[in-house]
């Protein structure tokens, strides 16, 4: 029973949400609304035990003083501190310094979120254009016929895209760029597209027709 | 948190994220653990105002208050509507699937797990099929001749760069789909096919790395624009 009846849920919302496309009523229509929002929950409940989840393993890691247990501390201090701060009431004032209650501008919430969050969130982006160009040199280094291709097309797009490549070669450079971009490129993009689009349906035709059960998981 | 201080705390947590580039060390291992916490801690309170508390109550947006819940309209109204029982439903799934952190009754997050999947390749069914797969072979079928005129009258070299351009994106995405039908071996017409998509293929896997590069050096830009300019007024 642990198994049957997630899996004849399954089905039936499978079922279901493929066949309402075809029915043109409302009710339909309003189980399909509700049946999404009530995803968009799950979904998000979904998400909620993935933080729960980080937090068990950081806690875990503390108790068992495994090593760099501390920078768990740190972790679970800032989470709990930017989740504090979202649930703050508008009247709290917690001094010039950190901020008011609320999620407006100048609250704690938002200080947190421009000050911390953003700037570290940018370089770690940021810094993967270092490793991206240790990467094009390997990348880079024409030994076939792909790799070369893969190499031209990297650097007409990016001198056709900044200001100097035109100023110094020509507009064609950044025509041949666009051309690239709106041909080629766009012809193997919608290759890959349709190949993933059927991968999807095959799969969603596996799921709905109950063979495919990975999901349900080992055990009970 | 105005002013320099707010300025200064950002300025060592972009240094302290950019001293990995040196080595592993407990700077960066320190702003990453603040990192990995404010963004757990960010994405909680964004789930919670964005997704659980509007759906659940269907009367709230991000600034709404909490008690205003499907429950409080039950006692204001004393009678659920359809879509508040839906909205009970939804709850009482989204609890269900936090019955995961018990191991004993870890089984019935199932259910809802099972509601979510089917939903969603329910969906996926007929979505994909529509948007993705139809849409894009609508859009590939074009004229490999495509007279072009200008001004009334037929224009040659328009039509052929039209045509060659034309030819070229179709042919790119047959022989990309050939590439990716590992049913037949890739050998003789078949395998050369293969061959010529694996070229589209790198051409756009070059433009894409191009780009990537481009966007993760504006950001780095950008950083360093930050550190010179906002924080240290090197730059006027």
């Amino acid at each position: 029973m642990r198994k049957e009846i997630p899996l004849v849920i399954m089905v039936a919302c499978g079922v279901f949400m493929a066949i309402q496309f075809f029915v043109p009523h409302e009710l339909p229509a309003l189980i399909y609304q509700n049946l999404n929002k009530t995803v968009q929950v799950v979904g998000a409940v979904a998400l909620v035990l993935g933080i729960v989840s980080l937090l068990s393993l950081h806690f875990a890691k503390i108790n068992r003083r495994q090593p760099g247990y501390g920078y768990s501390y740190i972790l679970i201090a800032f989470f709990f501190m930017m989740a504090a701060s979202g649930f703050l009431p508008a009247k709290v004032n917690l001094g010039s310094f950190l901020g008011t209650g609320d999620r407006v501008e100048g609250s704690f919430y938002l200080n947190l979120y421009n000050y911390v969050l953003t700037p570290v969130q940018a370089t770690m982006f940021a810094l993967l254009a270092f490793f991206i160009a240790s990467a094009a040199f390997r990348a880079f280094r024409a030994r076939s016929v792909i790799a070369t291709l893969l190499l031209l097309t990297a650097i007409i797009v990016m001198i056709g895209r900044v200001p100097i490549g035109p100023f110094v070669l020509g507009d064609w450079i950044s025509d041949l760029a666009d051309w690239i971009m709106a041909v080629p490129n766009a012809a193997a993009k919608r290759a890959v597209i349709v190949g993933v689009g059927l991968g999807i349906l095959s799969l969603s035709l596996k799921m709905v027709l109950g063979i495919e059960r990975a999901w349900l998981g080992g055990g009970r | 948190m105005p002013g320099m201080v707010s300025l200064t705390l950002a300025g060592f947590l972009t240094l302290g994220i950019m001293s990995f580039v040196y080595k592993d060390n407990p700077i960066y291992k320190f702003c990453e653990s603040i990192f990995i916490g404010v963004s757990a801690g960010y994405y909680f309170v964004l789930i919670f105002y964005q997704s659980l508390l509007p759906q659940l109550t269907d009367k709230i947006g991000l600034t709404g208050a909490l008690t205003d819940s499907a429950l409080a309209y039950y006692r204001q109204s004393g009678s659920l509507a359809s879509v508040q029982w839906f909205n009970l439903i939804a709850a009482v799934l989204g609890m269900m699937m936090l019955m995961r952190l018990l191991p004993k009754i870890g089984w019935i997050s199932r259910w809802p797990l099972a509601f979510v999947i089917g939903s969603i390749a329910g969906l996926k069914l007929i979505g994909e099929l529509q948007t993705n797969i139809m849409t894009q072979i609508q859009k590939s079928i074009l004229p490999l001749w495509a007279p072009q005129y200008v001004d009334g009258s037929l224009s040659l070299a328009a039509s052929i760069g039209q045509s060659l351009t034309n030819i070229v994106l179709v042919g790119g995405i047959l022989t990309g789909v050939i590439y990716f039908f590992f049913s037949k071996e890739h050998k003789g017409v078949f395998g050369g096919a293969a061959r010529v998509g694996i070229w589209f293929l790198m051409v756009t896997f070059g433009a894409a790395f191009g780009l990537t590069v481009m966007s993760r050096m504006s950001l780095l830009i950008a950083r360093i624009d930050f550190l010179l300019r906002d924080w240290l007024h090197l730059l006027g």
